[in-house]
């Protein structure tokens, strides 16, 4: 297999393994593909309710308030999804109601076809298109110096997995496509930076042009780049040609839908003649509120916290393009790149600066919008590798690779969460915002692992429903589902499987036999060699997962809470009715004493308690109460099983907590088993 | 002079220009497909996903076969 497809199955598996759903960013989009393929037009009024981030209309009509290149470019998957589907007896499940800020929104639960498109669409555009921009790196190394190439496993590995690419190819957004498409164009033509091809500058022309149909953000980085291809002395009017070709298909959808995202100062003076144009009122309250030295502050303010700053700084995240970008400008030769980076690093910030939510809540890594440029970093400064003792480079490498692990969890929105007055004053003081990577992303990755959804939902729910939440408010628990599975029964004992960092097994093992070939060949092993160290590393491995218990939780427990900054161990919420599984190692029946405490959602409850399908116990709940019951075991296993007559209620529902989707009845504490004899 | 079956050939042969004229093709005919979509004209989804297809396509074999 060429070294070019094994580079790309292997950042391509990573990067689909690890993909996720989180938000209405994603529904969005999805809701405009959907109406694309299945009603043929742009208006999303029929999947209005999956997401908040949508424009209503003037003409009384919704649209999505994404720029819709990554729409289109998804349509022939979910088009192929949708036409196999009428062969598979696919289960159609229920929509579940929420309330966000007042807004009735919908949750769609067990709709096997949108599990299905969820998982492609994240795979086969944000994975597979992050995964090229790997190889198309990788094939740019090829044709370096010898002193760069043979570090070109190091940096790809550098820019695949520790640097702001990774985050943005696990969600379906358009980051990690803006990135190949503008690195793409670039490649073409500085790969050919002798001659004068006119047809790849053309084609590289249309690529950008596309990119400006994925994403705002290359309208204003196209100033930087098309001053570099002019320095390449290379004939701008065919790029200009492509380009006009490649950003005719947004030109339709604005003439269609007068978008909503479009420049204030464009809809007026496109307004006299398309008085449908849709506007975005709150947006265009913003840009006209905002004058030239509000804006000049903004940027003074924010931009040490979206460059340098534990609350969101590119460069506190991953220090290793700090290192990068001082190798860049302290070289005396290449100008003209370093001019373009630089440049092209400060437009970027300026427009993050400005942004009104500048710290993108709810995703990895937050100012999202630098993803586009992350490749120009790598793309001229290899040379570190070969110039600057390894020591020196690998440290921040691997901080930056250990920051996208540890970002493999739920989001935050930690500066969301301040009040005004404090954000103002700390922001004025240039003080530190928040420091999420520390206070959330590192504990929660101490209790969950990397997380996989695709792993959990399989292993957990026997699903492919890769979101990461039960909604997209953010008020679900940030912890896994389950810490732990049973496997079996032992003679005195249950043996259960720990579910977390279990996820990185299958991914290593995969990995492990895609470079099978590679590995035998430098560590001179043969094949037999190979598989036996393989299988006892791997049998190794998998004991660290078991564990020995006398009881586990088993179904409909809700995950644990977060009280604070600290997960609620010992409490659990459970649904209608749930399931603890213990175990009598006496061979004969015994007396145990079950003790909890017990607390009911919202109203007075009926707790019933069975075990092994007879019912041993009836409480009236009405606040907390600790509950003794006594139980008699039969030798082995035996599942206790409590229920709630009354059943149990969404709080989003009652009104009582916006977007908790949850359905409560009790919360049970402090579970404790005595054995009387 | 190459006449017009000449050309069509040159172009098929030549595994790069063939690429290029798929790429353009594709935005070409995504563009008509934004267009029919736009006044809601029933086959205007199926050429909008064709030549999102065909750009899709055009550029993975592009990166894999051309750089």
């Amino acid at each position: 297999m060429d070294e070019e497809i094994k580079v790309f199955l292997t950042f391509f598996i990573i990067f689909s393994y690890f993909a996720y759903w989180a938000s209405w960013n994603e529904e969005s989009t999805y809701s405009l593909v959907k109406s694309v393929v299945e009603e043929n037009r742009f208006e999303i009024d029929t999947y209005k309710d999956s997401t908040g981030d949508r424009i209503h209309c003037s003409n009384n009509h919704y649209y999505s308030d994404k720029y819709p290149g990554l729409a289109f470019l998804s349509t022939p998957i979910y088009g192929i999804i949708k036409k196999t589907s009428i062969y598979f007896n696919l289960t159609k499940g229920s929509e579940l109601f929420y309330f966000s800020d007042g807004v009735k929104l919908s949750y769609d639960v067990g709709f096997q076809i949108n599990d299905i498109s969820r998982l492609f669409l994240t795979m086969l555009t944000s994975s597979l298109f992050a995964s090229l921009t790997v190889v198309l790196l990788f094939k740019f190394l090829k044709t370096q110096p010898l002193r760069i190439k043979k570090y070109r496993f190091v940096v790809i590995t550098s820019f695949g997995i520790g640097s702001l690419l990774l985050p943005h190819s696990l969600v379906f957004t358009r980051h990690a496509i803006t990135t190949f498409l503008f690195f793409f164009s670039l490649i073409l033509i500085i790969i050919n930076k002798k001659e004068k091809c006119v047809k790849k500058i053309f084609l590289s022309g249309c690529i950008y042009g596309i990119g400006i149909l994925v994403s705002p953000l290359l309208i204003i980085l196209s100033v930087p780049y098309v001053l570099y291809i002019k320095h390449l002395k290379k004939p701008v009017k065919y790029f200009i040609f492509g380009f006009s070709l490649g950003i005719l298909p947004l030109l339709l959808y604005y003439i269609h839908t007068g978008f909503p995202v479009l420049p204030t100062f464009i809809k007026k003076l496109l307004g006299e003649y398309l008085p449908n144009l849709c506007w975005d009122q709150a947006r265009v309250l913003y840009i006209r509120q905002s004058s030239l030295k509000n804006l000049i502050e903004r940027f003074i303010f924010t931009s040490p916290q979206t460059l340098v700053y534990p609350s969101k700084g590119l460069f506190f995240y991953y220090p290793f393009l700090i290192l990068l970008l001082f190798f860049n400008i302290l070289r005396k030769k290449h100008t003209d790149e370093k001019f373009f980076l630089i440049t092209s690093l400060l437009i970027v910030t300026i427009f993050i600066s400005i942004m009104p939510l500048w710290w993108g809540g709810w995703s990895g890594y937050g100012p999202r919008y630098f993803s586009p440029i992350i490749p120009l970093f790598y793309l001229w400064s290899t040379g570190i590798f070969s110039r600057i003792n390894w020591k020196i480079w690998s440290i921040p490498l691997i901080l930056s690779m250990l920051t996208n692990f540890l970002l493999l969890q739920y989001g935050e929105d930690m500066i969301h969460e301040l009040p005004s007055e404090i954000y103002i004053e700390k922001l004025k003081n240039f003080q530190i915002l928040s420091n999420p990577l520390l206070e959330h992303y590192l504990p929660l990755f101490l209790k969950n692992g990397p997380r996989s959804m695709l792993f959990e939902s399989l292993i957990l729910d026997g699903t492919i429903d890769i979101r990461l939440s039960v909604h997209s408010c953010g008020l679900s628990s940030p912890t896994i589902k389950r810490d732990e599975i049973f496997l079996s029964s032992l003679p005195n004992s249950i043996l259960t499987l720990r579910v977390p960092f279990l996820c990185l097994i299958p991914l290593i093992l995969s990995l492990l036999f895609l470079w099978r070939n590679d590995i035998l060949k430098k560590f001179k092993l043969n094949r037999k060699k190979f598989s036996i160290v393989l299988l006892v590393s791997l049998i190794m491995f998998t004991l660290c997962f078991l564990r020995i218990r006398t009881w586990i939780y088993g179904e409909n427990w809700q995950s644990q809470e977060l009280s604070g900054k600290k997960i609620e161990v010992n409490n659990r919420w459970m649904s209608q009715n749930a399931s603890i599984i213990l175990f009598n190692n006496n061979n004969k029946m015994g007396k145990s004493n079950l003790l909890f405490k017990v607390e009911n959602f919202h109203k007075p409850r009926t707790l019933l308690i069975f075990l092994n399908d007879k019912q041993i116990g009836n409480y009236e709940i009405n606040g907390t109460k600790i509950i003794n019951q006594e139980m008699n075991l039969r030798p082995k296993k035996n599942e206790i099983i409590f229920y709630s007559i009354e059943g149990c209620d969404r709080p989003t529902e009652l009104g009582l907590h916006d977007c908790d989707l949850r359905c409560l009845s009790f919360k049970i504490s402090n579970i404790e088993i005595r054995n009387l004899e | 002079m190459p006449n017009k079956k000449n050309v069509v050939y040159k172009l098929f042969k030549d595994k790069e220009n063939l690429l290029i004229f798929c790429i353009v093709f594709g935005i070409v005919v995504l563009s008509i497909g934004v267009y029919l979509v736009g006044y809601h004209i029933p086959f205007g989804s199926t050429i909008l996903t064709m030549g999102s297809g065909i750009f899709y396509i055009s550029v993975i074999f592009f990166v894999f076969l051309l750089i």
